[in-house]
């Protein structure tokens, strides 16, 4: 079963806007062991971020945006956020307008408030799809007595050649060490999507395509031709250079990044006016989501490979927010957007405001790699709070893990092969 | 593709000066900037050009930190066209967290070019031939610094070490690319340095397209800061003061080679504690992913001389590492074909993060077998790319210092990596089980460095002439 994802964005009240992010400040100084919200006594929870989006206008309220990935349904989700944190949630929404701090159960207020303000998700990836928390923290436990095991043996000259000899060494460590689930999961990972399925996305995948491909109907020729008016009146509109990228907004966005072997990103972009764009837009988050659920479930989404977990939501204002849990650097998270995903992201964000000049959704755009990194660094709105989970593991990491503890079952007269595939993971 | 205007090109973005062995790098701080501009025009007629020419016997380089543009006269507006990592230098906080320049090796420990002490405005970069023409050339050049209101803030020493060897052993500088389309005229000791694939210009020179077929983003001045015309226009009327001129990374780098021995003694020792020579030189094989002669672990079982400068090897038949470890130094950085998806798009991204490398060694050899004397010795790391974030930088964070690199878990660089977590493992891939080293500390330090702009000719008397 894949996780799961909530996403609340609510209007902070203007005159406690300065007393939120002080409190968020506090929280986020060390939100992998905050003691002000401790994200982690929530069983569930992968992965959790507070960040401030500024307002839509002059006038508009600052929202705050909180995105939560989880296990399970997501009823029971906001139960346990909400039986595990209310007080400390309590604390936070009570900057927020229309949160009611003395309501009689605060509780029951508080998930109800929730809700009252959770969005949509337009697109939601998962990258390591089957694995709960319980079991990604399992697998790594695993991993660490093998990698004891088998240096062990290597310091003390006993490894066998054998491949087989030196599986059945390090499985007796695992047995030795008490509570470890090992071997498949009980419930089998979700088998391959049904074709129809398969068929579907590929069709709504067409569907996004359409303006790029007008040899059907003259509609969608005429909506091809329509969107290639507005991206040459766009592009003309763009500044020969782009504008400088230093603001003390940029300074925080970056101050904040590389504490660990992941990071976040919260992006915030303008849909351009009229319904053309907000059609586009729509429709190529549909193909997105759909490729993700139903297409990219091995890890990598394209052969973007380093995503835990990533969502785009439209907010009621037009505006489009991007939440991502990636591994490792920013340049080298946009050098594999550029270099790996550039059409779909197009087909995504040329359709908001400032963009690279794009041809037809999906050409140039996000494949011209200096402009594009400088437009996502001018969008980035910096994240108050974040929480991750396993904040020192890579995706990589969280599926060899998974496989060795898949493969750490004594297989009967399991084959030479066999076992030198999986020592080879270690 | 236009090729390179090698008329209006510093040479020592083609040229490593090999038939110079010595050199010296005065880093300057603009004092009184109208006369620094003066003796700037005096200067710039003895920095040779690229047009293949005999080999010089003497040359001179000139390189800005961000901080001397400003100072020299250049425009507010101008100065903020320069990219960000470029105008916050080596030892902004943000840089340096790139870099992995923290604890002991953070900037504000530096020698030279730290947050707190005298900014590097200028790079003057001098090759000669031996000590004594080296000492001619700089004596000439600190006499004019003084009358051109230039005071010097910092200088170093660099030579052409004997075959080439960098103070762990090895020889260095072999993996060099080739700029597409550009006829190099030959120079002395490039049998060291056989050319690598072909990269586009643009990876290395400002105004030509680079490996995305995009004109790299360039600084520029406004058209009427320009008067006399001295700068080639871009679309849209402003001028170019990027055109032939690329980014120079200075970087010294320490290199604690008793610490490096002493380990390699220690992890490879027998049983009873006795050294084992021969294992010791292995495990320094493959941190390198040479042998110390040069021939490729990939491509060699030893220290073949006829593979002493292959430099046209590939990773994509030993993805698991079986005979170059994963992590090892030369596959971090240069990964080539070897990382996933696949060869050819790995390929593809490798070309996008190359340097041109002109660094050289400082400090006298620690004998063999000497435990080690106290010495400060290592690599003036001097490498020029157009794009200091996606070239410079991600190698050092990406690929460096990345304790996923490649798969792998909780290890960096065994060489040159500066062990973020602590300490690092080193993974050597064994058919069936690994070895893993354990507690590897830190044997290279940065002691010092800025990030300069080696600019055109034709900007060079810009700055000169142009200004104020």
């Amino acid at each position: 079963m894949r996780a799961g994802a909530l996403t609340v964005v609510a209007p902070v009240r203007p005159e406690r806007l300065e007393a939120l992010r002080g409190l968020l400040r506090e929280v986020g100084g060390r939100a992998d062991a905050s003691p002000l919200v401790p994200f982690r006594d929530v069983p569930s929870l992968h992965f959790a971020r507070w960040a401030l989006v500024p307002p839509a206008a002059p006038g508009a309220p600052t929202l705050l945006a909180f995105e939560s990935n989880f296990d399970g349904p997501a009823a029971a989700h906001l139960g346990a956020l909400v039986g595990a944190l209310g007080a400390d949630f309590g604390r936070v929404y009570g900057h927020c307008a229309g949160f009611d701090e003395g309501a009689p159960r605060p509780h029951e207020a508080l998930a109800r408030y929730l809700r009252r303000h959770a969005l949509d998700e337009a697109a939601f990836y998962v990258g390591a799809r089957a694995l709960t928390r319980a079991l990604i923290d399992n697998d790594l436990q695993v991993r660490r007595a093998l990698d004891r095991r088998a240096d062990e043996l290597v310091r003390r000259g006993l490894a066998p050649r054998d491949p087989q000899a030196v599986r059945a060494e390090l499985l007796a460590a695992l047995e030795a060490q008490r509570g470890l689930a090992l071997g498949p999961p009980p419930a089998p990972p979700a088998g391959p999507p049904p074709r129809a399925l398969v068929a579907a996305a590929l069709v709504a995948c067409g569907a996004a395509l359409v303006p790029a491909l007008p040899v059907l109907a003259p509609g969608a020729l005429a909506l091809a031709l329509a969107l290639r008016w507005h991206e040459r009146r766009d592009a003309a509109a763009l500044p020969a250079e782009p504008p400088p990228d230093d603001d003390e907004r940029l300074d925080e966005v970056v101050r904040r990044e590389d504490a660990h072997a992941q990071n976040p990103l919260t992006h915030l972009a303008t849909i351009k006016a009229g319904p053309l764009r907000a059609a586009a837009v729509r429709a190529a988050l549909a193909a997105i989501d759909l490729l993700g659920r139903y297409h990219y479930t091995q890890g990598r989404l394209g052969e973007v490979a380093s995503i835990h977990f990533a969502r785009w939501a439209i907010l009621p204002d037009r505006r489009l927010l991007f939440f991502s849990n990636y591994d490792g650097s920013w340049e080298s998270y946009l050098g594999d957007f550029v270099d790996k995903q550039s059409k779909g992201l197009s087909a995504i964000w040329s359709n908001t405001e400032g963009f690279p000049a794009t041809r037809w959704l999906l050409l140039d755009g996000a494949a011209d790699e200096e402009r594009f990194k400088l437009w996502v660094r001018r969008h980035q709105v910096p994240t108050q709070v974040w929480f991750s989970a396993y904040p020192s593991l890579s995706l990589a990491d969280v599926l060899r893990n998974a496989r060795l503890r898949a493969g750490a079952r004594a297989a009967p007269a399991g084959a030479a092969a066999d076992a030198r595939a999986w020592l080879a993971e270690l | 593709m236009a090729p390179l205007a090698l008329e209006d090109l510093q040479a020592l973005v083609l040229y490593a000066y090999k038939g110079l062995p010595r050199s010296r790098y005065l880093f300057l701080r603009v004092v009184d900037p109208p006369r620094a501009r003066r003796w700037l025009g005096r200067a710039l007629a003895e920095v040779p050009d690229a047009r293949p020419a005999r080999t010089p016997a003497r040359a001179v380089h000139l390189a800005f930190g961000w901080p001397g543009l400003v100072r020299l006269g250049l425009p507010e507006a101008a100065a903020a066209t320069f990219p960000r990592e470029f105008r916050q230098g080596m030892a902004h906080e943000e840089r340096a967290r790139a870099l992995g320049d923290r604890g002991q090796a953070a900037p504000e420990r530096w020698q030279f070019g730290g947050p707190e002490a005298a900014p590097l405005d200028l790079l003057l970069m001098l090759f000669a031939t031996d000590d004594g023409a080296l000492g001619a050339l700089d004596g000439r050049h600190r006499r004019e610094l003084e009358a051109g209101g230039l005071a010097l803030v910092h200088a170093e020493d660099g030579y052409v070490a004997p075959e080439g060897r960098e103070h762990f052993g090895f020889r260095d500088g072999l993996s060099q690319p080739a700029i597409a389309g550009v006829a190099r005229r030959p120079e002395a000791g490039d049998e060291a340095g056989a050319a690598g694939e072909a990269v586009a210009p643009g990876e290395f020179v400002l105004g030509y397209k680079n490996e995305y077929g995009a004109l790299p983003l360039s600084p520029s001045v406004a058209p009427d800061e320009d008067r006399a015309g001295l700068l080639p226009a871009l679309p849209g009327g402003r001028r170019d003061l990027g055109r032939n001129g690329t980014y120079l990374v200075f970087r010294k780098l320490a290199q604690d080679v008793g610490a490096f021995r002493t380990y390699l003694r220690h992890a490879t020792a027998r049983p009873d504690g006795a050294p084992d020579p021969g294992a010791a030189a292995l495990l320094a094989a493959r941190m390198v992913g040479r042998w110390p002669g040069g021939a490729p672990l990939v491509a060699s079982g030893r220290d073949d001389p006829a593979l002493a400068n292959a430099n046209a090897f590939s990773f994509a038949d030993d993805r698991r590492g079986l005979r170059c470890p994963l992590g090892a130094h030369v596959r971090r950085c240069n990964p080539r074909d070897g990382l996933a998806p696949g060869p050819a798009a790995s390929a593809r991204a490798s070309r996008r993060h190359r340097l041109v490398r002109r660094g050289r060694p400082y400090g006298p050899p620690l004998p063999p077998d000497c435990p080690d004397d106290g010495v400060d010795r290592g690599l003036l790391f001097v490498v020029l790319n157009a794009n200091l974030r996606r070239q410079f930088e991600f190698i050092q964070q990406t690929w460096v210092n990345n304790p996923k690199f490649d798969g792998l878990s909780d290890e960096d660089d065994p060489l040159a990596g500066a062990r973020l977590g602590g300490q690092a493992h080193f993974t050597v891939p064994r058919d069936p089980l690994r070895e893993r080293h354990h507690a590897l500390p830190r044997f290279v330090w940065p002691r010092g460095g800025g990030y300069f702009f080696l600019p055109g000719l034709r900007a060079l008397r810009y700055l000169a002439e142009g200004l104020g």
